[in-house]
């Protein structure tokens, strides 16, 4: 019995059981499915939130971008930290609009610009709202606190001295990379590589956390070029002053240092502030020294007559027959400005006689004088690397008939750069040795070569010293206390393929000091319309002003002894009395 | 018995020591990127005093001054006594 009894107990026990499980069981299934509800649907948005704001992510980390320096170290073009102002148009919700107002004259951008571009832009996650705002602004945006509004780190390149430098840096894009000038040469050289950083967010996308680095940044590296910028300074006053004063259209300055072929200065007009996006225009940054070639004229004779001199064509001492002032070869006919009778070799140069440098052109063969233009450079790039750097044309000896050949001898028939021609002039000026021209510091140049022999180079510079005295065609290139040998170009610019009768081409190539080289400049101005063409009357006085400075900058002493009857008065005594 | 137990030992010790070394790695990146935010400051400022300088020494200013303020001339080369040495 009592088994019995037991029994019935047992099974209603294991009745009990079974139900108070079942009974768990589903209590358990409903707390499950309630706290799914309660995660999926009741605080979902709570939750995403707090997920956001722990959020690990991997982000770029922006490298320096190089800096560029001048010999001395003043820098040229330098990156700065700057920030940018973007939002984020979906989390962007109802901001009071007096905020607004606020930011948008902080930014200094029209009235209403912010509600349009949450407008126009409602899919996207990221709009740039102001790019590259000063770090005070930056400051004040942080602190107005606006959701969804957002700063992020970026880098403004500043060029210290704006204009002066602009056609020679160039400038870079408001991403940092280089677009013209030396910053898009030296592209790789200057641009940094980003690194990575593993950090955590938060909602507002704020850094709250750096985890780790995986990968540094790789700064970019800085350059140190040849430029002076005393001497660009000085190059760019003088020239920009040249060409208001001439009403010129545009010019171009070129400095080199003649015995290294290192560029110290090179300008141009019209200029144009790389600090200021509005400027940039191309007819404004072209770089025309480099980039625009044009027909050199008469600054290519003192090379016929040195070509002559070497190839034993004329002999120093000899003289020339240009009457009656013009030359004929077969149909054509080259002229001089006047009929300078017979003249010496130095005063062909002087004089700057057509006629005279015909007759001896024409005495040599053509492949003979090609290859002194060509050695010179002439019909080929300089080699600088900058962009879009000209190499102008020498046309083919094969191709030229003794009138052409004539005309090569007064600089018509070649086009060449100013920098090219600057180069042109080291031959001389380095006792027959041409440099390379570089925009790099260097102390002697590894790839200079032989074109003239020493005595004809330093003969040809005391030929050139005449044209810069008192009756030759430059005497306003003088340079008070050194001897400086030039010559002039005065070139007919040609216009739709026919040389123009009003528009002119003025040039000047000097050297200084003529008995001991230090610097070569060539100087071009492109039509002037004030009155005065001449390339002694217009170039040349920008070349004594940029020399005159230079020289006492430079520090280099002056080529003529004082004058000995005046009485030596010491500067302390002097200050004294 | 006793290898077991080194063995257990040094384990034990290696993993502490890689925790450790985590944790200090992250310490010191914590640091380096606050002394990175210091520098970005610098280089912010550098900057800023870098375009106070270029305003203050233009050339042209410079040149303004010496002439028109401090009435500074250029001394014609007839004036100006070399020095021979």
């Amino acid at each position: 019995m009592i088994s019995r009894y037991q029994k019935i107990e047992r099974k209603t026990g294991s009745k009990l059981r079974r139900r108070f499980l079942v009974g768990l069981m589903f209590c358990g299934m409903l707390m499950l499915l309630g706290k799914a509800i309660s995660l999926q649907v009741l605080e979902k948005e709570f939750l995403q939130q707090q997920g956001d704001m722990r959020h690990i992510v991997a982000t770029d980390v922006s490298a320096y971008r190089g800096k560029i320096f001048d010999r001395n170290g003043e820098p040229l073009a330098i990156s700065t930290p700057v920030k940018s102002v973007w939002l984020n148009p979906k989390k962007v919700g109802d901001v009071d609009s007096q905020r607004i107002v606020k930011l948008e004259s902080m930014l200094n951008i029209p009235r209403g610009k912010f509600t349009k571009v949450v407008k126009n832009n409602p899919g996207k996650h990221f709009v740039y709202l102001k790019r590259q705002v000063t770090p005070s602004v930056a400051e004040r945006v942080k602190a107005l606190d606006i959701t969804g509004v957002h700063l992020s780190r970026e880098f403004k390149r500043f060029y210290p001295s704006g204009e002066i430098t602009g056609h020679l840096l160039g400038f870079t894009n408001i991403d940092d990379a280089g677009q013209e000038g030396l910053e898009l040469a030296f592209e790789n050289l200057l641009k940094g590589v980003p690194g990575k950083k593993r950090v955590m967010r938060d909602g507002k996308r704020h850094i709250i956390a750096d985890i780790e680095e995986i990968r540094s940044p790789v700064p970019g590296k800085d350059l140190q070029i040849s430029i002076d910028s005393r001497l660009q300074y000085l190059a760019y006053r003088e020239l920009k002053a040249a060409i208001k004063s001439h009403q010129a259209s545009s010019g171009s300055l070129v400095m080199l240092d003649a015995k290294t072929g290192e560029v110290l200065a090179v300008v141009n007009q019209p200029g144009f502030n790389p600090n200021d996006r509005a400027d940039l225009q191309g007819y404004r940054y072209r770089n025309r020294a480099m980039t625009d070639v044009f027909e050199p004229g008469s600054t290519v004779k003192p090379f016929l007559i040195a070509s002559a001199l070497d190839a034993g064509y004329v002999k120093d001492g000899e003289v020339v027959d240009t009457s009656p002032g013009y030359y004929r070869i077969g149909r054509n006919v080259v002229r001089d400005f006047r009929n300078y009778g017979v003249l010496g070799l130095s005063d062909i140069l002087k004089k700057s006689s057509n006629v005279a440098v015909s007759k001896i052109a024409n005495k040599m063969p053509a492949e003979e004088m090609w290859s002194f233009y060509n050695r010179l450079g002439m019909g080929q790039s300089a080699g600088i690397g900058f962009p879009r750097e000209a190499s102008g044309i020498l046309i083919d000896y094969q191709d030229m008939d003794s009138f052409e050949q004539a005309t090569l001898s007064f600089g018509y028939g070649v086009n060449m750069s100013v920098m090219q021609l600057a180069r042109a002039y080291t031959a001389l000026a380095d006792d027959g040795v041409l440099h390379s021209v570089t925009l790099f510091k260097r102390e002697i140049d590894q790839d200079s070569r032989r074109v003239f022999t020493p005595k004809t180079a330093s003969n040809i510079r005391a030929m050139l010293e005449h044209v810069v005295e008192n009756d030759g065609t430059a005497h306003k290139a003088r340079v008070d206390g050194y001897s400086v040998a030039g010559k002039t170009g005065t070139v007919r610019k040609i216009i739709n393929g026919r040389y123009s009768k009003d528009q002119y081409l003025s040039l000047f190539v000097g050297i200084i000091p003529a008995k001991d080289p230090r610097l070569v400049m060539a100087v071009l101005v492109d039509d002037p319309k004030a009155g005065e063409y001449y390339g002694g009357a217009v170039a040349g006085p920008i070349f004594s002003k940029v020399m005159g400075r230079s020289m006492r900058i430079l520090g280099i002493d002056p080529s003529f002894e004082r004058d000995p009857k005046r009485p030596l008065v010491l500067a302390a005594q002097e200050h004294k009395s | 018995m006793i290898k077991r137990t080194l063995l257990v030992v040094v384990f034990l010790g290696t993993a502490v020591a890689v925790v450790y070394s985590q944790y200090q790695a992250r310490t010191l990146f914590i640091e380096m990127q606050q002394l990175k935010v210091s520098l970005d400051r610098y280089e912010t400022e550098w900057g800023l005093l870098q375009l106070e300088l270029m305003t203050l020494s233009e050339h042209s200013r410079i040149e303004d001054a010496a002439y028109s303020r401090l009435h500074f001339i250029t001394p014609k080369y007839d004036d100006i006594i070399y020095i021979k040495q």
